[in-house]
């Protein structure tokens, strides 16, 4: 089997987030590989594991990106495709699905990981997207994963529970964390990945201009940062237990509005 | 001059930190209560091959430099002193030794388990009348023509309680002082080994620590690591690597409870306000992130020049001063931000402050490496 | 210039998450000049079709077919875009739902359209829209803007206020046929949901148990609370070393961060550690015998009182709640 798991490098989103005059704060922060790609990657090396398959790993990024991919490679994909152009900083998703349509022309491979989400956007269009472009069929937030008579086998939590459905190949799937624990990179796989392939893949490589990028970058547009408001105490209610329940409902279904 | 990590130091941070975080972080305060030895959480360090760092590939090591072994000291102890200590031991005073001083045949039957964590090693230097002062090794090793017999104790033994391999060091020529000293390679298993496990320490006290008695053990010949009487200078060179390693430890943490007084101080709320917002706070929190970074500059530079093959005698002592003096302090001033909360269990700060403190006795106390300090500035 | 809303719904019946996206089209609608559309998909649905009218869509359209009955993204890409293709509104707005989240992307690309996700607020600038919504994990906001001639908008559910329906507003009610594309994926089945436990960090409602709970048995209680809500379990770090619950479980500082819609805590007390990993929920609910504790600083509705005589009979109310939905 051939398997691409399109990966994304994210700001570490565990740590504190500084916003200053509208912007967001990069400085001090970590950089990682998306939590969601992580759990692609690792599915995706359980069933090579299981039945054989070569794992590529794509990621559009600028040169600190190499070490998301590296990561990965690390924890056992094959080799990677690091896409890297200054017209391609800070993509938002229908730019990135864009740029990615334009690396898989021509390619062959069976099915297709991407993270549900970017933990720095959390969007979720990529994905679906991409597919579209590619023509394929799809299925998002997968939280199971098998492969059998030719036909991928995905569990996707959906809103009545969870959706078994057989997709055929090629197919692209995006991945809920919830799928797996991704292995953590031994210290013998980091120094392994030095020595896989990574190939540079420049927008001349892909035949796109800048402008056909720009084009969906202009669809629509990040503004400015802010932090969430802040929380302020609410009411606070007494009285016996039934005038709790009575008075949590109530303002739970009419007032909050979350039930 | 570059601070960047390189792109494997990055990873293997990455990959230290989400050990630590996953696997250390949620058993640390129960290791320090029970003061078990975690022998699982080692089997997954050793998975990740955290067991040997800064040891060649060949002999079954990750084959990094000794910059990521610092840098994964610190991010394991940052939740963990025990944890970080039963690693430090294994990869700086066993490992370390073994490819410096062994044979090729020492290395390919000792070095190479213990390096990928098959086997865990500990390393038999101090007795109850010898610390630093090697010379008054009581532990004797008496040469019967086909092996040495081995006779002694040795006490604050890290890894004892669980160990496979022993370093020992070895009074063989009575009389001679530090010019005596051999350091022989023991199995554990060996006849007339025991192992008596020690309780009762104030701080990382899951370490396995124990006392390694000695009656009659017979060590093969071949089993002596480098030459006769000469196991002083590996002692000695021994624990300038190992202080690296406690550097990083006492920087893990003074982090650890620095991160855990800064958060706090954010969300605990006096006189109508985060209590961040007082100056006394903000006075004690600058310091402590000051005194942090100074000591991991200090460290680094150690590690590089380690790297580098330059002399780091003098560095390594600096380092593993400063580090340990400001982890007593920088957690101490953790418990004070804390307050009444920083003296209870139901906060992290108080384990922190204990797990700290050893750090300015073991491997050489404050007092040594002021010595060592003293002694490279004064060329002597 | 018109909007479309598309109504959610389960088992032919409208969530009331459409009603919230809808009363915010209208309001859209005053701003902008906009007509306001409805949509409506599924099997079985037309007679429900009415009610979207009562909240001020001035057309609803309807694809009722077979093919819908069941969730499956092609069908409802097929459905959407050929309402779309014949309404040609300028902005069209969707509640949130598993199952929008799967098909919204596929749609974005079909239609050439401008997608944003999980809007917290929308305001119409005169030749398109700004929006907010949050993002790293609901730690940061950003403001987004976007002029495209299609804008499709996804609403995080909570963040706008629904209108009272009013009964006499009456919508036309338009059929759409629409043919359907042969599956290249099949369907094999839904595993009831209560076979997989919902994940902490995903979950739209968390009941949290603190030190409160005392032991297995009040356990059990909050447990039937989390089944009937269809909720997330989650705890403090007190509960997990006590051993009732493993520390996959475990909210705070040394454990997950959540945001879910409604989180509800009982006898929890709120100390930092476990209010670092729980305040960006969206509604907090404490129930505490304790007035003093301090999760009554941050709650949106604090019940003082005892949580094993308070939850048995919120457990009550909620199933009368759903059995009346």
């Amino acid at each position: 089997m051939k398997i691409y798991v399109c990966c994304k490098q994210v700001p570490d989103v565990a740590m504190t987030i500084q916003i200053k005059d509208g912007k967001f704060i990069s400085e001090g922060m970590n950089y990682v590989l998306n939590a969601y790609d992580a759990s692609c990657v690792e599915e995706a090396l359980v069933l090579k594991e299981k039945y054989g398959a070569e794992v590529t790993l794509v990621l559009i990024g600028d040169e600190a990106g190499k070490e998301a991919l590296r990561k990965g490679l690390a924890m056992g994909a094959d080799n990677a495709f690091h896409i890297s152009d200054p017209a391609l900083n800070n993509l938002g998703s229908q730019a990135a699905a864009k740029v990615l349509q334009a690396f898989f022309k021509g390619r062959d491979f069976d099915f297709i990981l991407t993270g549900k989400q970017a933990q720095d956007s959390d969007m979720g269009l990529a994905g679906g997207i991409l597919s579209g472009l590619l023509n394929l069929p799809y299925v998002t937030n997968a939280v199971g994963l098998d492969v059998q008579d030719k036909m991928i086998v995905v569990k996707r939590q959906g809103d009545e529970g969870v959706e078994v459905l057989h997709m055929p190949m090629p197919s692209l799937i995006t991945c809920s964390n919830d799928m797996n624990d991704p292995r953590i990179p031994s210290l013998k796989g980091i120094m392994a990945s030095k020595k896989k392939p990574m190939e540079q893949v420049s927008l001349t490589d892909l035949g796109l201009s800048a402008d056909e990028v720009l084009k969906e970058s202009q669809k629509s547009s990040l503004k400015s940062f802010g932090l969430p408001p802040a929380r302020k105490a609410g009411a606070k209610i007494e009285g016996d237990a039934q005038t709790l329940v009575a008075t949590l409902m109530e303002k739970l279904t009419k007032e909050a509005k979350v039930l | 001059m570059n601070v960047e990590f390189n792109q494997d130091q990055k990873l293997m941070q990455q990959s230290a930190r989400e050990f630590a975080e996953k696997f250390v972080k949620p058993v640390a305060k129960k290791l320090d209560d029970t003061q078990e030895f975690p022998v699982e959480l080692i089997q997954r360090a050793a998975e990740l091959g955290f067991m040997g760092v800064a040891i060649p590939e060949e002999y079954g090591g990750a084959g990094m430099d000794s910059l990521s072994y610092t840098i994964m000291m610190e991010e394991i102890a940052r939740y963990c002193g025990s944890t970080s200590v039963i690693l430090s031991v294994n990869n700086s005073l066993v490992c370390g030794p073994l490819l410096k001083y062994g044979t090729e045949e020492q290395k390919q039957k000792w070095l190479t388990p213990l390096a990928k964590g098959e086997k865990l090693g500990c390393y038999g230097l101090t007795e109850p009348n010898a610390g630093s002062d090697c010379a008054g090794t009581k532990t004797n090793a008496v040469d019967k023509g086909d092996h040495w017999l081995l006779n002694g104790a040795k006490i604050f033994i890290t890894n004892g309680s669980h160990a496979d391999t022993a370093l020992v060091f070895a009074n063989t020529d009575p009389g001679k002082g530090n010019k005596g000293i051999s350091c022989f390679i023991v199995d554990m298993k060996s006849p007339g080994f025991s192992v008596k496990p020690m309780h009762g320490k104030m701080g990382i006290r899951a370490s396995g620590l124990s006392e390694l008695v000695f009656e009659d053990v017979k060590v093969p010949k071949e089993n002596l690591l480098g030459e006769l009487h000469k196991g002083f200078k590996i002692a000695m060179t021994t624990l300038d690597g190992g202080r690296i390693g406690i550097a990083a430890q006492a920087i893990g943490l003074a982090r650890g409870a620095f991160e855990e007084a800064l958060q706090y101080s954010k969300e605990r709320v006096q006189f109508g306000q985060a209590i961040s917002n007082f100056q006394a706070i903000q006075f004690m929190l600058s310091d402590m992130g000051m005194k942090i970074d100074a000591a991991r500059l200090l460290t680094q530079k150690a590690a590089w020049m380690k790297d580098m093959g330059q002399n780091y005698n003098q560095q390594a002592s600096a380092a593993k001063l400063y580090a340990s003096e400001i982890a007593t302090w920088v957690t101490n001033r953790a418990i004070q931000i804390h307050g009444g909360y920083g003296y209870t269990n139901e906060y992290n700060v108080e384990r922190y402050f204990r797990d700290a403190r050893v750090c300015e006795i073991y491997e050489g106390t404050s007092e040594i490496q002021r010595l060592v300090v003293a002694a490279n500035l004064l060329g002597r | 210039m018109k909007i479309l809303v598309f109504a959610d719904q389960k088992k032919g019946k409208v969530k009331k998450s459409s009603f919230e996206v809808l009363s915010e089209a209208v309001k859209l609608s005053t701003e902008s000049g906009a007509e306001v559309h409805a949509a409506l998909l599924g099997s079985g649905v037309k007679e429900q079709a009415g009610v979207l009218g009562h909240y001020g869509a001035k057309t609803v359209h309807v694809v009722d077919r077979p093919e819908l009955a069941t969730y499956i993204n092609t069908p409802f890409v097929t459905a959407a875009k050929a309402v779309i293709d014949a309404v040609k509104p300028r902005l069209v707005l969707f509640p949130t739902s598993e199952g929008i989240k799967d098909y919204i992307p596929a749609l974005v690309q079909k239609l050439d359209g401008a997608g944003i996700t999980d809007c917290c607020k929308i305001r119409w600038t005169g030749n398109g829209v700004e929006i907010e919504r949050p993002l790293m994990a609901a730690k940061a906001r950003s403001t987004m803007e976007s002029s495209h001639s299609l804008i499709l908008l996804t609403c995080r559910a909570g963040s706008f206020e629904t209108k009272e329906p009013n009964p006499s507003l009456k919508a036309e009610i338009v059929e759409h046929s629409v043919s359907f594309p042969d599956l290249k994926q099949i369907f094999k089945e839904v595993l009831a949901a209560n076979t997989g436990k919902i994940s902490l960090d995903e979950a739209d409602v968390v009941i949290a148990a603190g030190r409160g709970v005392r032991d297995a048995e009040g356990l059990k209680l909050l447990e039937e609370l989390a089944d009937v809500m269809g909720a997330a379990l989650g705890s403090t770090r007190a509960v997990v070393e006590s051993g009732l619950v493993p520390a996959t479980l475990q909210i705070g500082q040394t454990g997950k961060v959540i945001n879910p819609t409604l989180y509800i805590g009982c006898g929890v007390s709120g100390a930092v550690q476990h209010t670092a990993g729980m305040g960006n929920s969206k509604v907090i609910v404490a129930i505490n015998k304790d007035s003093e504790a301090p999760i009554f600083n941050i709650a949106d509705y604090g019940l003082v009182g005892d949580l094993f005589k308070v939850v048995p009979l919120l457990i009550e109310a909620v199933k009368e709640l759903k059995k009346n939905a």
